[in-house]
């Protein structure tokens, strides 16, 4: 069925409950308010998505590509000046990121923050890397252990069982290692690791005590479960082509799992092409009646109601909305008594990379394209652990492959051996890149610009946001680290590369809007609730208090699951 | 030579076919469908003779012969008959710098200058040995840097070919599983990726 039979009519009847947002935390909002029962609104800013159908540059081969998958130069730099500098952004895929014409914010010159967007039905779920790592319990202890940012308000074990809920549906291909700092996942089958790699797996697991080299934990299906199969969904194909959609619904994503699953309930409305202006606030109830969204369209403003709230639209846009939602009792943002609304934004730091040459293995080569890659979790978990120079620590993530004619098309030489060459695999080649730990610090800040607006007249948020001399030392010493694990597996020709890119471009961006047990130091609660108002929540990473060196998505599954639980109780109970 | 409509029934039976052994059921339908879309995204139209987007008619025949010395027509296509002269104009013109245009310029004018020089022609006169000497004196000359950006959109065009693609490398769209240690004889040619 179409998804526009599913569009919301204007009709001004409450609904039991508004999401606002459609990627992950999104879909699984409203794939959980639905099956509690609950008539449910999904309000996304962009166009509807269509599963398969509009994946439109799925399986078009690079020769009937007319940039052969480079980008339209003129074109991309008027509208995607920001969204052209992420990694998967090429010319079969950035019809999956935004317009910057349409999505401006300002940001220091020099050290500008960049803020991916995807902005359509099923968000950046649809792009995103699909890595899935549970945070372990020293990562929910870290800042109450070494004083840097506040405390967690819930521990590992309040989410424990919320990450094998969220595994189960979502699908995790991966090995258990029985890790103290990366609790086991529900798991599939996990891919396999090359010759090289398993060499280098037993090179460093023997010459480093404490280092793990496991495959890396991804939301891509290797044995689907009954319950998958039922949404339509199959196993990867290893086509690594992930990011152009898949029409296997072999990855997850919105359109996959949790959208098809919500419309099963047939208690799901969308309201695309919705931009949300701000919160409707009931001051005599202390509670949130509603949303006041823009049509992208017509410019017409419209209302919708409902019992409850979730904001679920990205960490830096729920932030927006809370900041725009002002009014009498909330002077500088709605929920925002603490002062803390827009403070503590934190990213991953990838600016170390290391990448070698591996003699031999000429008679070894892989088949199919792994839609994952090896993952050596953070050693310095506890502050017993730390390394010298710097706090918290960095996971690495690496992969190996034989050159081809990206390489060897640059050599020297002409004709016939010249293009034999061309035809053959050469050298082996591994690459390992880190992934460190923010620490999460005040100035590191978004407010809504005094007098720049969007095209719909929102305002504009005004984001500072830099690298601390911890994270530049941390990235060094962990290109170190990476070196010396390469050499120990007999690599050569190494090559350290620190880059220097702002935060933002991880998409890992965290923090904003943090939870906290005290209402004066933070916004959300250990529920994901609004501490002054109920039945507002917010599961993105907006409510993150730390980065951990985990990728974040696995997270705000299980606390947007655990939440709705949550909420939907205390609604039964009379008590938002 | 195939029709492009014949090509694209055996792509959209190929398609169907793994759709259904990956146990895809319904799915074949869907695809078909979006099948529909993608048959009608533009594909890089060849040139045919005359002066490119971008480039002179002198300039994209020396891009020619120059593609012809670095990937030669042998038991598979090669670079000119693909048209990885066109593709290089092509993606000059919409897709690269206006600072990689000049130095792709600056190697070409080198090329003729050269050429005029030493039998005062244009560089695609030049007999096959000649050309292949003043290439391998560029290759190795202060130029050499420029000169690499021209090889390596010949061969960026060349390789994502079709002929390119499916017959000097090995162009697996479909592979159903992944398998990390495999013999290179079993493969036999690099991936296309």
């Amino acid at each position: 069925m179409s998804l526009k039979a599913h569009i919301a009519k204007p009709s001004g009847k409450p609904y039991d409950a508004i999401v606002i947002g459609s990627g992950i935390t999104g879909g699984w909002a409203v794939k959980e308010l639905c099956e509690a029962g609950l008539e449910t609104l999904m309000i996304e800013r962009g166009p509807l998505l269509e599963h398969r159908k509009d994946y439109t540059s799925e399986s078009v081969a690079p020769w009937d590509q007319p940039y052969r998958n480079e980008v339209p130069r003129d074109e991309v730099a008027r509208d995607q000046p920001v969204q052209k500098r992420c990694y998967a952004f090429n010319d079969a895929t950035r019809k999956f990121f935004g317009n910057d014409r349409e999505l401006p914010y300002q940001t220091d010159r020099d050290n500008g923050f960049v803020w991916i967007r995807g902005n359509q039905l099923g968000g950046r779920s649809l792009v995103w890397a699909r890595q899935c790592y549970r945070w372990s319990p020293y990562d929910f202890a870290a800042n109450k252990r070494d004083g840097h940012g506040q405390d967690w308000p819930l521990r590992y074990r309040d989410l424990e069982s919320w990450y094998s809920y969220v595994e189960r549906f979502a699908g995790i291909s991966g090995t258990m290692d029985g890790l103290p700092q990366l609790p086991d996942s529900v798991c599939q089958p996990p891919f396999s690791m090359t010759r090289p790699e398993l060499d280098f797996k037993a090179a460093v697991e023997a010459g480093f005590p404490g280092r793990r080299v496991l495959m890396g934990r991804v939301a891509n299906l290797t044995q689907p479960t009954e319950e998958q199969k039922a949404l339509g969904r199959a196993r990867c194909q290893a086509r690594d082509a992930c990011f152009r959609g898949c029409s296997l619904g072999a990855y997850f994503s919105t359109q996959s799992a949790t959208l098809p699953a919500a419309l099963k309930t047939n208690r799901l409305h969308l309201a695309p092409r919705s931009i949300v202006h701000s919160l409707i606030y009931d001051e005599a109830r202390g509670r949130v009646r509603g949303v006041r969204i823009i049509d992208s369209e017509t410019l017409a403003t419209r209302e919708y109601f409902a019992r409850v709230i979730f904001l679920c639209a990205s960490t830096l846009a729920s932030t927006q909305i809370l900041l725009n939602s002002g009014n009498r009792r909330f002077p500088n943002g709605l929920a925002n008594r603490s002062g803390v609304l827009g403070r503590y934004l934190m990213d991953h730091n990838y600016n170390a990379a290391v990448s070698s040459r591996i003699p031999g293995y000429e008679e070894e080569y892989y088949y199919g394209r792994r839609p994952t890659h090896l993952y050596l979790p953070n050693v310095h978990y506890e502050p017993k652990r730390y390394a010298k120079g710097f706090r918290r620590g960095y996971a690495v993530a690496g992969f190996s492959y034989r050159d081809s004619w990206q390489t060897s098309g640059t050599a020297d030489g002409f004709g016939a051996d010249f293009k034999a060459r061309l035809g053959q695999a050469g050298s082996w080649r591994f690459v390992l890149f880190s992934m460190g730990e923010m620490l999460p610090n005040a100035e590191n800040q978004v407010a809504l610009h005094p007098t720049l607006k969007d095209r719909w007249g929102m305002p504009q948020l005004e984001i500072e946001c830099r690298w601390s001399a911890n994270e530049r030392v941390m990235a060094e010493a962990s290109a170190e680290a990476c070196s010396e694990m390469l050499k120990a597996a007999g690599h050569e020709d190494l090559h350290v590369s620190l880059h220097h890119n702002p935060p933002g471009l991880g998409i890992h961006e965290m923090g904003t809007a943090r939870m906290g047990a005290d209402p004066k130091q933070s916004v959300f609660n250990g529920w994901n609730q609004a501490h002054d108002i109920p039945n507002l929540f917010c599961t993105d990473g907006a409510v993150m208090c730390s980065t951990a060196t985990q990728n974040p998505s696995l997270t705000y599954m299980a606390l947007t699951a655990r939440a709705v639980d949550y909420a939907v109780n205390e609604l039964k109970n009379q008590r938002l | 030579m195939k029709s492009p409509s014949t090509t694209r029934n055996l792509k959209r039976r190929r398609l169907l076919a793994a759709l259904a052994v990956a146990g895809g059921g319904g799915l074949a339908a869907s695809v078909a469908a979006q099948e529909k879309v993608l048959s009608a995204a533009l594909a890089f139209t060849p040139a045919t003779g005359g002066p490119g987007l971008v480039l002179s008619q002198g300039e994209l025949a020396t891009v020619r012969a120059v593609g012809a010395q670095v990937i030669p027509t042998t038991e598979t296509p090669g670079a000119v008959d693909v048209d990885a002269h066109g593709f290089v104009d092509h993606q000059l013109a919409h897709c690269r710098s206006a600072d990689e245009l000049k130095q792709v310029r600056a190697v070409l004018a080198r090329l003729a200058a050269r050429a005029q020089a030493a039998a005062q022609t244009d560089f695609p006169s030049l007999d096959h040995a000649s050309q292949r000497e003043l290439l391998e004196q560029l290759e190795a000359s202060d130029q050499r840097d420029p000169f690499k950006l021209l090889k390596s959109l010949l061969v960026l065009g060349y390789c994502t070919s079709e002929a390119g693609a499916t017959q000097l490398l090995r162009y697996l769209p479909w592979p159903g599983h992944y398998e990390g240690s495999v013999p290179y004889a079993s493969i036999g040619r690099a991936w296309f990726k």
